[in-house]
């Protein structure tokens, strides 16, 4: 990306500060994506600079950025967008979860998500402490208890899956997993469904 | 006292219609911009300067860059990257046939409004 040439040094610093803080926020996106967001940005600062020569160098460049925005705020919404179009076509799970990262905000589907991501971070802790506690982690019912987990007070309640508790918690993990993409799946659907493009 | 109430009332409705005014033209900020892309394509600066000049409409970069991305997505708009002179490329937006058909369907619930007022 070609710079934008400035006669002033401390323009010239103050634009490299913004373009860096906007490739920070972007940095989460695929290449493609952050080199596009960057040209686009480049080409309204030089855009806006060209079309007010009238102004000084300094109060040309301070409006548009301040026309623009903070990055973190303004790019939000692209890099939310584009982060669940990405979890969406790739199933990386990194994806996934920088999308309900990203989204959180965006309403109680995400916050649900965030949920069963919680759940699904836990699972493989709950292998190894099996493997280090063999008969203190189960599935455990009785005594009023029914839960997937680490227990101590192993006399009320009964431990049903023996060996059978680590296939049983990587389905449970692949099963959370499907549901957590599905969900994307369907708020994306929902999304243009609506037609979000009316809410500004 | 009647005439400084009245005037104070007279501030405030102004104020409000001022408000209701913005939210207005915000609203209809996507009509707005795929009225001007049917004419013919434009770069982002530019859409700027005529949602100004056409429709009287004030809006920074940090609202119309989004709209642009959400409008690309939900493939209404498509875009090109042109190379200037300046050696800094202009990224032009085009309507699609999706874009023609979302605006058509706009229109028809515009009018449909207006009508009922």
């Amino acid at each position: 990306m070609k710079e934008i040439e400035f006669s002033d040094i401390r323009c010239k610093d103050l634009y490299r500060a913004y373009l860096e803080n906007c490739k920070k926020v972007l940095s989460i996106l695929g290449t493609k994506d952050q080199e596009d967001s960057m040209l686009e940005i480049n080409s309204f600062i030089f855009e806006f600079l060209e079309a007010n020569k009238q102004m000084t160098e300094k109060d040309a460049l301070k409006t548009i950025l301040k026309r623009l925005g903070d990055p973190s705020i303004f790019l939000k919404e692209i890099v939310a967008t584009k982060m669940v179009n990405q979890a969406v076509s790739t199933f990386h799970i990194k994806h996934v979860f920088q999308a309900i990262y990203y989204n959180i905000s965006n309403g109680f589907a995400f916050i649900v998500m965030a949920f069963l991501g919680l759940i699904l971070i836990t699972l493989p802790f709950l292998i190894v402490l099996k493997i280090l506690y063999p008969s203190k982690v189960g599935l455990w019912i009785g005594g009023g208890d029914f839960f997937l987990g680490f227990s101590s007070e192993t006399e009320m309640a009964t431990e049903y899956l023996g060996s059978l508790f680590y296939p049983f918690t990587i389905l449970l993990g692949l099963i959370i997993y499907m549901v957590i993409i599905l969900i994307l799946k369907f708020v994306k659907r929902q999304k243009n469904e609506k037609g979000i493009i009316f809410t500004i | 006292m009647y005439y400084e109430n009245e005037f104070y009332l007279c501030n405030m409705n102004s104020a409000f219609i001022d408000n209701w005014d913005t939210q207005m033209r915000k609203g209809l900020l996507p009509y707005y911009v795929l009225k001007l892309l049917g004419e013919r394509s434009y770069y982002g600066y530019e859409i700027i300067q005529e949602l100004k000049i056409q429709f009287e409409l004030d809006v920074t970069e940090s609202t119309v860059y989004p709209l642009l991305i959400r409008l690309m997505k939900e493939e209404m708009l498509f875009h090109q990257w042109v190379e200037q002179p300046s050696g800094i490329p202009r990224k032009y937006y085009f309507i699609t046939y999706t874009g023609k058909k979302s605006f058509k369907e706009m229109n028809m619930f515009m009018q449909s409004i207006t009508k009922k007022i």
